[in-house]
């Protein structure tokens, strides 16, 4: 194995923007950071960096809701959001261990 | 006033010489010693430890001392933190992982050699007694340091999945399992599996370099933060797609958030 490659953790609000992005509508500010996380996204595939998000942020990803409680996502978002968690190709998953929740 | 911290060593007290097999395992595992001691207490001892005054009366006995120099406080709280170490007493700044290394020391050794560690005793504030201090001396056995890690090594079971890469598999061993290399840590992971599971795995081997997710149940060691061991359940293979994948996702469900702002004053009025 080489060198550790730089590392970052990426919440799942990230992810959820990431998603949500329409070009023209976003904050001009917000507009740069889903960008980032795209070229974020695409250094993971090429082994450039690594990312990292919890194992729950699939859960949350999976299960937005709107203001009245609702689940919003239909399963072809569903799908992507796990394609893009899970797949390990874009980001790796750090498991909710015990060792985690112990922080030990 | 400044100094440096030390701790002294003596191998096989009242014998005569020292296996050159085992001496430098029992010197690599003293230096891992010395840094977890230094860790816990916030001694930098990134500069490094030096041996000095070897003596000529004993088996070997000699002084690790620290390169780097820490103020009076430090200096006591290393030495009384040290003395609880070896005296196997209590101490909150001391963690599970340095107890289990002071006992590592001793497993080199055969059942009838010992390896012995002086701390100097903390000082009560006697005027000239600094240049002399008086070394509490605590022998350590193979028996005794055996004892010591069973009573800080912790394994706990718990439900686990494990998203990784399968790297080895040993169909033929008594326990057949495969080593799983985890994507996040990189570490490999045991994993046992039945012939329930056998198809699984048989499925995944099929498309190489597969990342698999591995349900199941898992004996963790908590004193090295890793997983021991892990009895398979499932194994499912990762979804995978092509780079461009990205440009699908990145707005895939616009106006999933529409404004974060107002979303979060509802809710603080929901709230009140």
């Amino acid at each position: 194995m080489g060198t550790r490659l730089n590392c970052v953790y990426l919440d799942a609000c990230c992810f959820i923007e990431a998603a949500s992005f329409e070009r023209g509508k976003h904050k001009p500010g917000r507009e740069s950071d889903v960008l980032f996380t795209k070229a974020l996204l695409e250094a993971h595939f090429d082994r450039e960096v690594e990312l990292f998000t919890s194992s729950l942020s699939v859960a949350e990803c999976q299960c937005i809701k709107d203001d009245k409680s609702q689940r919003i996502l239909d399963d072809q978002v569903k799908e992507n959001f796990r394609i893009v968690l899970t797949s390990g190709q874009f980001v790796s998953l750090v498991q909710d261990t015990i060792l985690v929740a112990q922080l030990v | 006033m400044a100094r440096q911290v030390k701790v002294r060593a003596l191998l096989n007290k009242g014998r005569k010489g020292v296996s050159l097999d085992k001496l430098p395992k029992v010197l690599t595992e003293f230096r891992q010693f010395l840094h977890a001691l230094s860790e816990d207490l916030g001694v930098d001892d990134s500069s490094g430890w030096q041996g000095v005054d070897f003596k000529e009366t004993a088996s070997l006995q000699f002084t690790a001392i620290a390169n780097s120099i820490v103020e009076d406080p430090a200096y006591t709280a290393f030495n009384e933190s040290a003395m609880n170490v070896v005296l196997n007493r209590q101490d909150t700044r001391i963690s599970r992982k340095t107890r289990y290394q002071y006992a590592q020391m001793a497993s080199p050794l055969d059942v009838d050699e010992t390896i012995s560690i002086g701390i100097e005793q903390p000082q009560t504030g006697e005027e000239g007694a600094a240049d002399f201090p008086p070394v509490v001396w605590n022998e350590l056995t193979k028996q005794g340091a055996q004892q010591i890690q069973r009573s800080v090594r912790g394994i706990v079971t718990a439900r686990a999945s494990v998203q990784g890469i399968i790297h080895s598999v040993f169909i033929e061993a008594d326990q057949p399992h495969f080593q799983l290399r985890e994507l996040s840590t990189k570490d490999l992971i045991t994993c046992n599996y039945c012939d329930s599971t056998y198809d699984d795995l048989a499925t995944a081997l099929k498309q190489r370099r597969a990342v698999v997710h591995v349900f199941g149940t898992s004996k963790v060691d908590t004193l090295s933060n890793k997983i021991d061991v892990l009895t398979v359940d499932r194994i499912e293979i990762a979804p995978s797609a092509d780079k461009s994948f990205l440009d699908r996702f990145i707005g895939c469900s616009p106006g999933l958030v529409t404004d974060i702002q107002a979303t979060m004053d509802r809710a603080r009025r929901r709230g009140n």
